[in-house]
């Protein structure tokens, strides 16, 4: 199969010393979301950063569909831990931002329409003509999502966006984002430190190690699709989840103490 | 309960100066001529109003302020949207602008005369110097560090370097040009009474400093308090703009 993000051989070094990824490879393909887990400081943003342009690495190659990656790019949209919404703009004004900051035209027709199309999805109805500082931190996140879609993104890079978000949120965020999903078939780069996380929604899950980061492993999930909540008490969710809490502790102890889950 | 007390509390102060005042007068440690009664002050200020000097004065002061203002925050914002955008224009004129911040308003006004005669220009000088520092200071920090993480959401959404400027860079800074604007209109009736020490005729500076030459000390007063009063009322005025600007 086609890949969709290619990382080979990449090196990424912080101020001529610090080794914040070593000779990292990594494969994401079409359609599917993949999930980068690993405990705080292991390097995952970094790579994130990377495919998102906002750096570059030291050594190594980054492409998306054979093309190498120079700068960011409204192909590969970026959702941030936090949310990053323009606190001037409202619901509707951040969603429609990307075109107007593209240069693009302004065609009133289609533009609302699509607007429209992703209020909708995103279940952010009634809520068009807030700010985002009226708005909680899921809905902020729920914005955030449609705003990159809008600009139908050939991948989501997802920088652990649920992480500063309460349990019950966080459950209703990722359910949100797998029916999403489930309709649009956006490739999703999803990083996360939550193996539960992990699991539930990835197709396949890259394991890290600590710094510097490289790929420990990567484990096919064994959950069909669509996914339904129930199958977090499936025994397959549970040996997957224990294939990789096995795998972590191998690593060190003190690394244990910095995972979730 | 906070709405009566936004409005006694403020009653309270006042009153109590006006009090104080009137005591220091009773007692007598000054002369009528020196410390005038607040009812001196009071019926001075009366006939201020009604013979229609007041609103010769404000205008002259405030025609002065006005175009002072405007473009000392002309340049301010936009000599301040260059040097903390671009790296080169910061090199070429932010020591320069540095440089010359230190000298203190009132050193500007010999020159001022000297280049511009008397009239309105020197008046105008100032005030364009005056505000112009406070509202350069304020563009250049908001500009120069609006959120990275706002810069970055706008690069993921693919904005061209002109938009990125106009349309996330210059609102992030909005709520720092508009405190350095207001700090400038606040210097700006501080450079105003400045100015109308010499060569004018009119102005609320001029009606202090005149008054005070013939010892009226009760129309000093009341020149204080009109330019204390226009200072606060255009504050509020641009504070209430300024909320209706920066809804989000």
């Amino acid at each position: 199969m086609k890949t969709k993000i290619k990382l080979e051989g990449v090196t990424k070094v912080f101020g001529g010393e610090t080794v914040a990824l070593e000779h990292l490879f990594m494969e994401v393909l079409p359609n599917e979301i993949l999930c980068l887990l690993g405990p705080s400081g292991c390097g995952k943003s970094t790579v994130l950063n990377l495919i998102a342009g906002f750096e570059f690495p030291t050594s190594g190659r980054i492409s998306l569909d054979g093309k190498a990656i120079t700068g960011p790019g409204p192909d590969r949209g970026v959702i941030f831990q936090e949310h990053a919404l323009f606190p001037w703009l409202n619901v509707t004004e951040n969603i429609a931002f990307g075109r107007k900051l593209r240069g693009g035209v302004e065609d009133e027709v289609r533009y609302g329409a699509s607007v429209n199309k992703y209020v909708e999805l995103m279940g952010l109805r009634s809520f068009e003509h807030h700010y985002p500082k009226q708005l909680s931190g899921g809905m902020k996140q729920r914005v955030a999502i449609a705003r990159v879609l809008m600009n139908e993104p050939e991948v989501m890079l997802m920088d652990e966006p649920f992480a500063a978000l309460d349990a019950q949120t966080r459950l209703s965020m990722q359910m949100l984002l797998l029916g999403v999903w489930e309709r649009l078939r956006t490739t999703i780069l999803f990083i996360t430190h939550d193996i539960d996380e992990a699991v539930f929604l990835g197709d396949r899950i890259y394991v890290m190690t600590a710094r510097p980061g490289k790929i420990k492993t990567l484990i096919p999930v064994p959950l069909e699709r669509p996914r339904r909540y129930e199958m977090v008490l499936s025994s397959s969710f549970n040996e997957t989840k224990a294939r990789i809490f096995e795998l972590i502790r191998e690593e060190t102890t003190t690394f244990m103490s910095t995972i979730e889950g | 309960m906070r709405r009566t007390t936004a409005i006694l509390f403020p009653l309270i102060s006042f009153g109590g100066v006006i009090l104080i005042w009137q005591l220091v007068v009773k007692v007598g440690i000054f002369q009528e001529l020196v410390m005038p009664s607040p009812w001196t002050v009071a019926k001075t200020f009366y006939r201020f109003f009604v013979d229609g000097e007041f609103f010769i004065h404000l205008w002259a002061s405030f025609g002065r302020i006005i175009t002072g203002f405007f473009f000392g925050a002309l340049f301010g914002v936009i000599l301040g949207i260059l040097v903390g955008h671009f790296r080169l224009a910061e090199q070429l004129l932010d020591p320069l602008i540095q440089a010359l911040r230190p000298i203190p308003i009132a050193a500007w006004l010999p020159l001022a005369i000297v280049w511009f005669g008397i009239g309105d220009k020197p008046g105008i000088f100032l005030i364009v110097i005056g505000t112009f520092f406070p509202i350069f200071i304020n563009t250049v920090h908001g500009v120069k560090f609006a959120q990275p993480i706002l810069i970055r959401a706008a690069h993921m959404l693919g904005a061209t370097p002109g938009r990125l400027l106009v349309y996330v860079i210059l609102p992030a800074a909005l709520p720092n040009i508009l405190t350095g604007i207001r700090i400038g209109l606040g210097l700006a009736w501080v450079c105003v009474v400045i100015s109308e020490l010499l060569g004018v005729t009119a102005g609320l500076g001029f009606v202090i400093w005149d008054a005070q030459v013939y010892l009226h000390t009760d129309k000093v007063i009341v020149g204080m308090i009109v330019i204390g009063g226009m200072g606060t009322l255009t504050d509020r005025i641009l504070l209430y703009i300024s909320s209706r600007l920066l809804k989000g």
